[in-house]
């Protein structure tokens, strides 16, 4: 469990009031990593939401269980910055992680239970909406940058 | 106002309650538009959501280059097929469309007002929780998508 007080201080949380808060905050826990630590593997199942406290964590592609796979090192896909989601998979089924996460630098982060969660979610539909909204929103910032990568390497 | 039936045999709609599909229902009207058609354009407001009934759309965006408007390049990233749905940045703040969308053939469309929709959303939470599952799991889908297509421009020497 964290602070709720510590999910209060983040913009990212301000629409949940303070019951959700608390709910939220039973179920989640404080993490710091070391530079090149992978937080999650691509392919595995989401069993976590992360939201970025400090540091910077990078996202790639690697084509996860694919044979023969070129990338072995990954394509870079995204740049995780503090205030922002990551590990979004964990909310939408099939809950398989798209993508492997890696700390540059350092990285403190808040894991939230998505099974905890998601059972959450069916008691409280705002609470859905919420961190849905804001996976769908994150979803589509990323997929806007991945189409700015792609027409670079058209061009 | 379109047929809930219709409405309900779409994926993204398929979850719905009849009365839910009935007041979605009267705030969409059927579309039609002719090839070479533009449906919307990038960086415009994000107005109204849409399902392919028939036909196909291709989304794409165009590249400019600062003081050389001749350079301007248009790049099609994805083609949408009957039974799916696009311009879903409607859903989400700050409600600005990412991309242009263009009929490649006669197309149909069921196209959904998103100012009344997003007013049923603030009415009916399971509504709202519902849609917005539907809306980030496209995002996903997409940006899967487009990352194996980016997989497929890489060779490995840009790996290093």
């Amino acid at each position: 469990m964290i602070s709720p007080e510590l999910l209060r201080y983040y913009p990212y949380f301000s629409r949940l009031d303070e019951a959700q808060l608390i709910k939220v905050a039973i179920i989640s826990d404080e993490e710091s990593f070391e530079n090149g630590a992978v937080i999650f593997q691509e392919g595995d199942i989401a069993n976590a939401l992360y939201f970025l406290l400090d540091g910077q964590v990078d996202l790639y592609y690697t084509l996860a269980g694919k044979k023969n796979s070129p990338l072995e090192k990954g394509i870079p896909v995204g740049e995780i910055n503090p205030g922002e989601p990551f590990g979004i998979s964990a909310l939408i089924e099939p809950y398989m992680l798209t993508a492997t996460s890696s700390v540059y630098g350092s990285a403190r982060v808040i894991k939230i239970d998505a099974s905890e969660l998601r059972t959450m979610f069916d008691e409280d539909r705002r609470l859905a909406y919420f961190f849905i909204h804001q996976a769908a929103k994150a979803a589509i910032e990323r997929l806007h940058a991945t189409r700015i990568q792609l027409a670079a390497a058209w061009a | 106002m379109v047929s809930p039936v219709l409405l309900s045999r779409y994926p993204f709609f398929s979850f719905l309650k009849p009365a839910q599909l009935r007041e979605i229902a009267k705030i969409a009207v059927e579309e039609s538009y002719d090839r070479g058609a533009i449906l919307f354009r990038e960086k415009d407001p994000a107005d109204a959501f849409y399902i392919l009934l028939k036909g196909s759309v291709e989304l794409f965006f165009t590249v400019e280059v600062e003081y050389y408007p001749e350079l301007s390049k248009e790049l099609k990233f994805r083609v949408i097929y009957p039974g799916e749905s696009f311009g879903i940045s409607a859903f989400i703040e700050p409600h600005k469309l990412t991309s242009s969308a263009r009929s490649t053939e006669p197309c149909q469309v069921v196209k959904i007002k998103a100012a009344p929709l997003l007013d049923l959303c603030q009415q009916d939470d399971e509504l709202a929780s519902a849609l917005i599952y539907q809306v980030a799991k496209a995002a996903i889908d997409r940006l899967n998508a487009t990352r194996l297509q980016l997989a497929a421009t890489w060779t490995p020497a840009s790996t290093n």
